[in-house]
């Protein structure tokens, strides 16, 4: 089932072309990747679809309303009622312990507060982070750190949750931990993800990968049934063919 | 480029966190210029003898003050460089000299404080024209509303401004110098560690604080019934406990409110509460120390506002009892006449009339006692109507209220009082201002009876008291005195002690010199207490505007979250707000409290009742304006540099 189609999505600064015609569908319960070289555009078009910034032209329809037509309000109760995001450098508050920084999500959805301390129980157990929960994040490892940030991403539910380079500060062991638990989100917590990454290893827990170039999909790889290490191959392969991710 | 066309393009780059150094830096040139301009005033000094005091006291607290604003200025640059540190680096990694970084800041600096130097002085001149015009409205005086230039105030003020800039600017070269390009360079990376206090400490400062307000109570309470010297050591150990106490209570109310917010889950959770509560916490413990500082200068500087108006408007209105008479003149011994010191002031001035009369004393009872015939007298010449008396009764004449209840209770209780074998009882009393501790008696109050009673009593003071048919001059007050003391030799007919006490009192002289203690009271009081405002309000500033890298990333955090602009901007006000707002709750309970124990303790000593609320509504008046407009401007700027882009 999709659960965001993408037409025709130009974005250009000035003279400076960065999407260009970018056409796609996002299914429910698939950890959709995207891969590039540098400036290919992943960034822009991540920030267009999760309502971070506007395309020049073209159309994001997440269950049927197009979400360039939103107003600024709109918008933001788009993203608090539909979108979680998962970021490089975790974009925890330093000011708040992990437990708060996961029922933030919540009260900002107006849970019921008689289960918001439940709920964070749940989720910090799924994730393995009970012990942590009233350190604050500078407390904790970057491990720990990013998966708090899931934990606060997949907390309220959301239909698509967003990660820019989610590995991009942690270890190889940490990475392969961290790429684990979005695994076990969308396999058995249900979840969507759509992931940027430049790192091969990181990509092959995806479902699917599209592989931009100049602005444009250059191509789609489908995991189907492959192992990891195949896949892993497949992406090299795509990857040295479009010159660099 | 030239260092100064660098410096200038950094300033336009840099507006914002100049701005709010600017403004200080502006409004403590103006107060300052503007102050030590009306004390060294031409039209100001001429207006009364004494009026020079305001010219030392003002003097004085400028330089104090200066020594204060430089602390403040130095922090207010700190502020500027740990903002623009990232830039420092990289000037330094292209190769220019620390020397020449530390001119280039210099140059933009210097820039922008002689902006505010110059405007500061302009604005002051105006500021110091209408203080004259408020000054001579005091006087009764008509002024023709003049801006006026003082080339001593403008170098005064230059002076002081080169004070405060030196050692102020002293601080960003020791930085500039000092710090290592790495430090400079990722200075910004670090985080604010958010450790949460010892609980023992917590309840400590809870216990101290606690109690120091306590037996700050108590001994204001001992300060306001005390009548000895005694007071003033009272007051000085009230001023220190109730200071702790603010101190102590704001280093831990910050974190009982923390407390009661944690535990109350119904606010807790609710919408973006969570998120209030974690920056609330975050200005608690990097900022608390700087809240409760503020409190305590917040306190002071209300305080010293507050008492210098009582005071000084009580000065006012009390004047006209405190110098009934246009002339009166008291020697504590029986004398023949006062025929001399009468022809001495006919020299100049012509008479309406003379009254001089003589006090008994009975050593039964410790009270001067004055004939009938010299009460009315006295009376006529206050334009009061005349008393009678029944040949066994007496008046108590009593114009200092704090002895009003007792002298009740005594006539109450028909004590009766024998004098000279007759015995009188009591009648009335009268409180209208008849100067009562020097001339219609002493202690504050006299007892008046019939003529025939003092016949056979000690005569043991004369008085003499003159109206003019025109007003006397002030200077007639030092003239009479030499006169008195020096050429005329009385004729003393019962010396009761060796060393004779005399007094003389001039309306003329009294009234402007008690207008100038007016003056400098509450003038003293207003501009401690503005500049006070000035470095609280900009010590929050700074450290609002301070936090705003770390802001930035938690309110994009926000956004991702989904939570609209709007909410954010109630957030980010609601955060400079509580750091504004909390350090000022207890201060202004602090003068409430203070006015209304004033209105009950110094109704005694102060005739009018409207003096305190007065007081205290000009207080927080001036408070309001000034602390707002900073709230205000800080709240943009937070918000503009949050929220750009």
């Amino acid at each position: 089932m999709e659960i965001l189609k993408l037409y025709n999505v130009s974005k250009s600064y000035g003279n400076n072309q960065v999407l260009k015609n970018i056409s796609f569908n996002v299914n429910h319960k698939e950890l959709l990747g995207i891969m590039g070289a540098s400036s290919s555009g992943k960034t822009t078009l991540l920030n267009c679809i999760s309502t971070i910034d506007l395309p020049t032209c073209g159309e994001i329809v997440f269950e049927n309303s197009n979400l360039v037509e939103l107003s600024g309000k709109e918008m933001a109760m788009f993203r608090r009622k539909n979108l979680g995001f998962i970021f490089q450098d975790y974009n925890l508050l330093d000011i708040l312990t992990i437990k708060e920084n996961i029922a933030l999500a919540l009260t900002i959805n107006r849970t019921p507060i008689n289960i918001i301390d439940t709920k964070v129980q749940e989720v910090a157990s799924n994730f393995r982070i009970e012990d942590i929960l009233n350190k604050y994040p500078y407390q904790v490892s970057g491990g720990q750190k990013q998966r708090c940030a899931c934990a606060r991403a997949i907390i309220t539910n959301p239909k698509l949750i967003f990660a820019d380079e989610p590995t991009g500060a942690l270890d190889s062991n940490s990475s392969k931990n961290l790429m684990e638990t979005m695994e076990h989100m969308v396999n058995d917590l249900f979840a969507t993800i759509l992931m940027v990454t430049h790192d091969i290893f990181v990509a092959s827990y995806a479902t699917r990968i599209l592989f931009l170039k100049d602005g444009r999909i250059h191509y789609e790889l489908i995991r189907g049934n492959k192992s990891h290490k195949e896949f892993y191959n497949e992406i090299s392969e795509v990857i040295s063919s479009i010159g660099g991710a | 480029m030239t260092y100064i066309k660098l410096s200038l393009k950094n300033i336009k780059k840099s507006v914002k966190d100049y701005v709010m150094y600017f403004l200080t830096m502006f409004l403590i040139v103006t107060f300052i210029y503007a102050f030590i301009s009306i004390a060294i005033s031409d039209d100001i000094i001429s207006l009364a003898q004494n009026v020079k005091a305001l010219t030392y006291v003002i003097l004085s607290l400028s330089i104090l003050i200066s020594f204060i604003c430089a602390f403040m200025v130095s922090h207010a640059i700190s502020f500027i460089l740990n903002q623009r540190k990232k830039e420092i680096a990289i000037y330094l990694l292209l190769g220019m000299d620390r020397k020449n970084v530390c001119i280039l800041f210099f140059i933009e600096n210097f820039i922008l404080s002689i902006i505010s130097l110059i405007l500061g002085i302009i604005t002051g001149n105006f500021l110091a024209s209408i203080l004259i015009k408020v000054i001579y409205n005091i006087f009764e005086i008509e002024y023709c509303f003049v801006i006026s230039f003082s080339k001593i105030a403008m170098i005064i003020t230059i002076l002081l401004f080169f004070l405060i800039y030196t050692i102020a600017i002293k601080k960003a070269v020791s930085i500039i110098w000092k710090e290592k390009i790495i430090s400079l360079l990722y200075d910004n990376r670090k985080n604010e560690k958010l450790e949460n206090k010892d609980f023992k400490i917590i309840i400590f400062r809870l216990m101290t604080g606690f109690f120091a307000l306590i037996f700050g109570i108590i001994f204001l309470y001992k300060t306001a019934v005390t009548q000895t010297n005694i007071a003033i050591l009272f007051l000085a150990i009230t001023v220190f406990l109730l200071l702790l106490a603010i101190y102590q209570l704001y280093c831990v109310l910050p974190f009982l409110l923390m407390f009661m917010m944690t535990k109350n889950k119904k606010w807790y959770y609710k919408n973006t509460n969570l998120f209030l509560s974690g920056l609330l916490r975050r200005k608690f413990l990097t900022s608390g120390k700087v809240m409760a500082i503020v409190a305590v200068l917040l306190s002071v500087s209300l305080a010293a506002m507050l008492i210098g108006l009582i005071m000084g408007m009580g000065y006012k209105v009390n004047i006209k009892a405190e110098y009934p008479y246009d002339i009166a003149v008291a020697i504590d011994a029986k004398i023949k006449d006062f025929d001399e010191v009468i022809k001495f002031v006919e020299q100049d001035y012509q008479i309406k009339d003379t009254v001089s009369y003589y006090l008994y004393r009975d050593y039964k009872y410790n009270i001067d006692i004055l004939a009938l015939t010299d009460y009315n007298s006295l009376r006529e010449q206050l334009g009061l109507d005349k008393k009678t008396l029944n040949s066994n009764s007496y008046i108590i004449h009593c114009d200092t209220p704090k002895y009003l209840d007792v002298i009740k209770n005594e006539i109450i209780q028909n004590k009766d009082i024998v004098l000279n074998g007759t015995t009188l009882h009591g009648n009335y009393i009268y409180t209208e201002p008849m100067e009562q501790y020097r001339m219609a008696g002493s202690n504050g109050y006299v007892l008046v009876v019939p003529d025939e009673i003092v016949k056979g009593l000690v005569t043991n003071k004369s008085r003499l008291v003159i109206s003019l048919e025109t007003e006397g001059k002030e200077e007639l007050r030092d003239s009479l005195n030499r006169f008195i003391r020096n050429k005329w030799n009385p004729e003393i007919i019962n010396p009761v002690n060796k060393n004779i006490t005399m007094s003389i009192s001039v309306k003329a002289w009294g009234i402007k010199n008690s207008l100038s203690g007016f003056i400098t009271i509450s003038f003293s009081g207003l501009y401690l207490c503005i500049i006070f405002i000035i470095l609280s309000a900009t010590l929050l500033s700074f450290e609002q505007l301070s936090s705003i890298d770390n802001s930035k990333k938690s309110y994009s955090v926000l956004s991702q979250l989904g939570v609209s602009r709007k909410e954010q901007k109630y957030l980010a006000f609601m955060e400079s707000a509580n750091l504004f707002f909390l350090p000022m709750i207890l201060p202004i309970i602090f003068i409430i409290i203070m006015a209304i124990s004033g209105q009950y303790f110094l109704s005694n000593y102060i005739i009018s009742d409207k003096i305190v609320p007065i007081s205290l509504a000009v207080t927080l008046g001036v408070f309001t304006f000034f602390y707002l407009t900073y709230f205000m401007i800080t709240n943009i700027i937070y918000q503009k540099n949050i929220f750009q882009g």
